[in-house]
């Protein structure tokens, strides 16, 4: 690739102000070799040789808007990182968000010609099962979390990547499958079920859990700009931790419940409306799914700078 | 005195008191008439029995010997000694009248009549109880020293006395004493946060000598086990598996205490197991299956050259609250093609028990008989990874703990709660790992004659092994 003379990365991102997007956004801006960003979000964001474009990726034009943009700034590389973090505004809004913003960012992607997506997506999208082998390999079948509208809608967009796979050969696409990332700053489901004061866990069960430090995650994300590798890749600790002893790291107390109680519980708190966590989200408290790093490590030499434990000690504070 | 030997009517002490019109005469002392007299019924119970009567004429010697046999039965410290005569049941024999009047009684009977009689009476015991104390309290260090390391073979005879010793320990406290400091320290490490508020009483049997340390080492270590088996205290270094190193070494104490205290696990044929990788298949039993530690302990007693084993766990026990998560810490592995090929590659030896939950489901009435050996995985595994299949037969898992009953699990999400004893029965183990199966030239997975013939090969392997191993059992507990 020519970027390597001058300024001469030009890259998009969808969702600056995303998990991710708020991460690579203050890093890329640094990065001297960028000759233009272009970023397509609700909320506006600035900076040198930054060109925003305030779109709606839930919205059914949005495609036309995105591919007339990326044709008058070209781009090589796009970061696709619109995806909720937060609190949902209701499962609806989540899904065309995700879902079909995936679909229309895609599409647009391919008829701008744009030669590289990066698709950030996660390791529970295999979900927490009793069958599940000890280390998850790329080609695991995506289980998902039945009920989870976090987790569906994120397996839905792995199928809509696979097929863009199939069907586009010529577009490189990179879909990196995320541990959960846990650092100072992010702000994630991980994250904030570490920073609860007492952490609610399956009594008589300790998964084995992995994560990883925002700073690794970045750092692959911005590896990403001088070596754009196709492929879907699990990024993860390449060390594992039961369940209770992140939660000791995290600075915070487990509170065991036993599972029968821990799911009546939450069925009465999700019918009085004070909550909204499927119970089926337990299968992660109760069985491990840990994801095989090997082919980041060797095909995107990705080597975290930080291990598990350190990555639970950062949620601190 | 003379009353409170009355204990019974032994059968040696009443050929004694046949024998009493020839004794009278010869006492020196006040004290044997008395004893003669309260009658060849009184019996000064074991503990004394024999002690008072060297003493007089050649006479009592006969006696001993021709009843000595039956004597020890009703004292029922094992099930059935008469069967086979072996060394074994010699020994314990013997020590059985001399080792009881160790200190405290010895002192209370023995030194009236010692002042002359009683010499050699008195010079016999004395010496003999002691060297057993210290046997103790070696092959207690021993365990104990390898906890970290290689196993430091503690002599596996010795371990059967101390079993029907387990009582004896409080007398020989001074000898004993010794090796405590050092297993403070080890002990105090884990045991720190289990006995917060046992105070006094944990120092005191910390303190305790021999067999009764080790115990409470090993109960320290059980405390510790379960507390990460309900996951609240997860440790920081785990390989992928789950196996964590630490709590490992911290479960050690129980894990030595059941092997050679509790169970007296002998294995046979580990020099069969090759280095590089092979399945280990193994009969399966117990309402809680031990033989999946207990066998993985072997190896790594036996062999500690080869990489470190893993076993296999079925679903039903691997995702058991407590058990499972447990096992998984200790080097439990679920059963998978998948994990297990990613073993095998890693040159470890694999424990497999093929008849799963079926093995250990199975009523207490239909122990040592094979289940289904589920539908051929490890033999697919075999074929695929190019590994050497070895047969292992596991006696005595069956009565460690048997299934009595099985009480829904529903709630807990296991198929059924396991209804057992409270606490693992001494069975006597034995282990035998079988000679490597021959594989068919150019055998495939995908051929299911070959496959199938091949576990069938493996069962009745193991069927033979387990027969020769129950053929040659003297006792459920005595082995």
């Amino acid at each position: 690739m020519g970027q390597q003379r001058g300024r001469s990365l030009r890259v998009a991102i969808t969702g600056p102000t995303s998990e991710f997007g708020a991460l690579l956004l203050p890093k890329l801006l640094a990065e001297p070799r960028l000759a233009q960003l272009v970023t397509f979000g609700p909320r506006p964001v600035t900076g040198a040789r930054l060109v925003h474009h305030r779109v709606d990726l839930t919205r059914w034009d949005v495609e036309s808007e995105l591919e007339s943009a990326l044709s008058e700034t070209p781009v090589d590389l796009l970061y696709h990182l619109a995806f909720l973090h937060g609190r949902t505004r209701g499962a609806a809004f989540a899904h065309e968000l995700e879902v079909i913003g995936t679909l229309h960012t895609l599409a647009a992607a391919v008829r701008a010609g744009v030669r590289h997506v990066v698709v950030p997506s996660t390791t529970t999208v295999y979900g927490a099962r009793a069958g599940n082998p000890v280390l998850l390999s790329e080609s695991a079948p995506l289980h998902g979390c039945p009920g989870s509208r976090f987790v569906t809608d994120r397996v839905e967009v792995e199928r809509q990547l696979e097929t863009f796979r199939r069907d586009h050969p010529g577009v490189g696409l990179t879909v990196l499958r995320f541990a959960p990332v846990l650092g100072p700053t992010v702000d994630n489901p991980g994250t904030r079920y570490f920073r609860r004061p007492l952490v609610p866990t399956l009594l008589g069960f300790d998964p084995l859990w992995q994560a990883v430090h925002e700073e690794d995650a970045r750092e692959l994300l911005l590896r990403l700009l001088d070596a754009p590798v196709s492929g879907t890749f699990n990024v993860v600790s390449e060390d594992v931790l039961p369940l209770s002893s992140m939660i000791r790291l995290a600075g915070t107390r487990p509170l065991p419940l036993p599972p029968p109680v821990a799911r009546g519980m939450l069925r009465a708190l999700n019918s009085a409306g004070i909550t909204a966590t499927p119970g089926t989200l337990l299968d992660y408290l109760h069985y491990s799914w840990v994801a095989d790093g090997t082919r980041a490590r060797t095909t995107l030499g990705f080597q975290p700078r930080f291990g598990v434990r350190e990555a639970a000690a950062s949620v601190r504070s | 005195m003379g009353s409170r030997r009355v204990l019974g009517n032994d059968p040696f002490q009443r050929g004694a008191a046949e024998r009493a019109p020839a004794a009278p005469p010869v006492p020196v002392t006040a004290e044997p008439p008395t004893s003669k007299e309260v009658g060849g019924l009184k019996a000064r119970a074991d503990e004394a029995r024999g002690r008072p009567a060297p003493p007089k004429k050649g006479t009592t010697r006969a006696p001993p010997k021709r009843k000595a046999p039956t004597g020890p039965a009703p004292r029922a410290d094992v099930a059935k000694p008469p069967p086979v005569p072996s060394s074994t049941a010699d020994r314990k024999r013997t020590p059985t009248p001399l080792p009881p009047p160790p200190v405290p009684i010895a002192a209370s009977v023995v030194p009236e009549p010692p002042p002359r009689v009683g010499q050699s009476p008195a010079a016999s015991p004395s010496p003999a109880p002691p060297p057993r104390a210290e046997a103790a309290t070696e092959s207690l260090r021993g365990p104990l020293a390898d906890v970290g390391g290689e196993p430091a073979p503690a002599p596996p005879r010795p371990s059967v006395p101390t079993l029907t010793w387990t009582p004896l320990p409080e007398p020989s406290s001074p000898p004993a004493r010794q090796p405590s400091p050092e297993r403070e320290r080890e002990a105090s490490v884990e045991a720190r946060d289990a006995s917060a508020g046992a105070g006094a009483l944990v120092e005191t049997l910390r303190q305790a000598p021999g067999v009764l340390a080790e115990a409470w080492s090993a109960i320290e270590a059980a405390i510790r086990a379960i507390r990460a088996g309900l996951g609240t205290a997860g440790g920081e270094q785990l390989d992928v598996y789950g196996r964590d190193a630490r709590l490992s070494e911290a479960v050690a104490p129980l894990v030595d205490f059941l092997y050679s205290r509790w169970f007296r696990v002998e294995v046979d044929g580990a020099a069969n197991v090759p280095a590089g990788g092979a399945l280990l298949v193994a009969n399966h039993a117990g309402a809680l299956p031990l033989d999946g530690p207990m066998l993985h302990e072997a190896l790594r007693r036996e062999r500690p050259e080869l990489p470190e084993a893993r076993w296999l766990a079925e679903d039903q026990v691997f995702y058991a609250p407590l058990l499972g998560t447990l096992f998984n810490r200790l080097g439990a592995v679920r059963a998978s093609p998948d994990s297990a090929t990613r073993l095998l590659g890693e040159g470890r030896p694999v424990l497999i028990f093929p008849e799963g939950i079926q093995g250990i489901g199975k009523p207490f009435r239909d122990r040592y008989r094979l289940q289904r050996f589920g539908r051929g995985g490890f033999v697919k595994l075999a074929l695929r990874t190019r590994k050497p299949i070895l047969p292992v037969a596991i006696m005595g898992a069956e009565e460690t703990l048997p299934l009595l009953g099985k009480l829904p699990g529903g709630p807990l999400g296991v198929p059924y709660l396991p209804v057992t004893g409270p606490l693992p029965l001494p069975a006597k183990w034995r282990i035998r790992i079988g000679e490597p199966l021959a594989v068919p030239p150019g055998a495939k997975e995908t051929d299911s004659s070959v496959v199938e013939s091949m576990v069938e090969a493996t069962r009745s392997t193991i069927e033979h092994m387990l027969r020769g191993l129950l053929g040659a059992r003297g006792g459920v507990f005595l082995g």
